[in-house]
């Protein structure tokens, strides 16, 4: 067949349009102003990004080799102007920019309407850290408005049920991206608001993306409905590197959406044993201030000085006693909802006290003048004897009395 | 024995029984009060602490999204594919 063999491969045409280009003196050592995006830096040091302008875009690669010499960090957004060869990436059909150095040129376009805008707002208040809401300490109806399809969404989820496993979350569908985005996010602040919907936080994500991606969030409607929302709202954008106005009208600004439920979410865990360390120090005082009332009645059941020594004592000592078995009857009521899944530490408690041999059988025998009876010896025959049990008390006379 | 008296339900948010906690467990702690004023504190401490856990436990973990019904109302529908079952593979 005449046309199969007058047939190129498409290595061969491509090397054909690629040492045109690389000849034509035009394209080589060339100068190109644009808007820089896209721009991402790989791990082996090599850059790549797009150029572009109202009506048009080229690929660029900058070698390591090259990038070196760079003496700002470029970003998406700006202005620069860069010098390289036009040549062609074969196994992409791709012409590119083979870049040898870049400049800045001023700023972009988006970036000085964002610039002006945040001036703007400022100048207004509207970013004052006074107006900043702080967030709840214990949310527990938090509304995520976000893409219900993106991975910040699964992210967002993941990390709240970790922090915070009986967390209710509510998903509000929200365009992030493209034209429609502003409007909509304005709309869902609103619905986020709806007093019946009980909505402690919101907060707004999305996920990284190139600051065209990200410019929703560059708007003023949004920004003054975020102010507008009675709900907290916590910002969460793109990467921890990208600032939105959004960001700065929010109450708080998150780096990522993981990071917002990190920040927003408390630890489940670390509130149970905050709750049970207060529970272990008002114990602990007061168990401490009972022991040092029965010595101080110790002492001065020991004075003789007193002319009618047991009336006060008895009425100290009943005092006493009532406000121990007090404390004892709340450690009991604290086991059972131990019991009950809330915590441990009141059966630990009950543990410790000396009366949780009672519930074992064993009783405590005292004196009338309530001494604890450790021997036979401190007692005689026909002398009042109480013993407590674990539920209530007997008054009994001693018959005999064998040390 | 005394009874145990029922603790008081107390109605108070988390953060304010929070706070009020902190405070009483710090006035035990000073240890300036009388007996009586100790006891009753602590009375208060435990239910306070009790109301505090009841407010953790009070959410109930589930994923719901807001949607429009056929009346145009927002309402609440679990979101399939992010229920707590379907977490743990």
């Amino acid at each position: 067949m005449v046309l199969e063999r007058l047939a190129l491969t498409v290595t061969q045409l491509t090397r054909l349009i690629k040492d045109r280009l690389e000849a034509e003196p035009a394209l080589q050592a060339v100068s190109v102003a644009g808007e820089v995006s896209n721009y991402k830096r790989h791990t082996s040091g090599h850059i790549y990004f797009t150029l572009k302008d109202a009506g048009a875009t080229l690929r660029c690669v900058f070698f390591r080799s090259h990038a070196a010499t760079l003496t700002f960090e470029p970003g998406s957004g700006q202005q620069v102007i860069c010098r390289g060869d036009i040549g062609v990436f074969e196994r992409d059909g791709q012409y590119q920019l083979y870049v040898h150095s870049m400049q800045p040129a001023g700023l972009g376009d988006l970036h000085a309407a964002f610039l002006r805008l945040k001036a703007k707002l400022q100048a207004e208040g509207l970013f004052d850290a006074a107006a900043k809401r702080p967030l709840p300490n214990l949310p527990m109806r938090v509304g995520l408005l976000t893409s219900p399809t993106g991975a910040a969404l699964r992210d967002m989820v993941r990390v709240a049920h970790r922090r915070y496993p009986n967390l209710h979350l509510i998903v509000i569908p929200t365009l992030v991206q493209g034209p429609e985005a502003p409007a909509d996010i304005v709309r869902k602040l609103r619905w986020a608001a709806a007093p019946d919907l009980r909505l402690d936080l919101c907060v707004l994500a999305r996920g990284g993306g190139s600051i065209e991606e990200l410019w929703a969030f560059n708007d003023e409607d949004v920004a003054r409905a975020i102010r507008a929302c009675p709900v907290p709202v916590v910002s969460a954008v793109g990467h921890e590197t990208d600032f939105t106005i959004a960001d700065f009208a929010a109450d708080l600004r998150a780096p990522t959406p993981s990071a917002a439920m990190e920040m927003a979410v408390p630890e489940r865990a670390l509130l149970d044993r905050a709750l049970a360390g207060y529970a272990e120090r008002m114990e602990r005082t007061l168990r401490a201030r009972l022991r040092r009332e029965r010595q101080r009645l110790q002492a001065l059941a020991g004075r003789r000085v007193l002319s009618k020594p047991t009336a006060p004592l008895d009425a100290a000592r009943e005092r006493l006693d009532r406000a121990g078995e007090r404390l004892l009857s709340h450690m009991r009521l604290r086991s059972e909802r131990g019991r009950l899944g809330l915590g441990a530490l009141g059966d630990r408690l009950q543990a410790l006290s000396p009366y949780a041999v009672l519930a074992r059988g064993y009783a405590i025998a005292r004196a009338a003048d309530g001494t604890v009876l450790r021997s036979a010896e401190e007692t005689a025959p026909g002398a009042k004897v109480e013993v407590l049990l674990h539920k209530g008390r007997l008054l009994t006379r001693v018959e005999q009395a064998d040390a | 024995m005394a009874e145990p008296e029922a603790a008081p339900r107390l109605e108070v948010s988390y953060e304010d029984a929070v706070s009020e906690l902190e405070a009483i467990v710090a006035r035990l702690e000073h240890g300036d009060l009388s007996l009586d004023e100790s006891l009753k504190l602590f009375e208060r401490g435990i239910g306070l602490m009790r109301a505090a856990s009841i407010r953790l436990d009070e959410a109930e973990r589930r994923v719901d999204q807001l949607t429009l019904d056929e009346a145009g109302r927002p309402v609440l529908r679990p979101m399939a594919g992010l229920q707590p079952e379907e977490d743990r593979p």
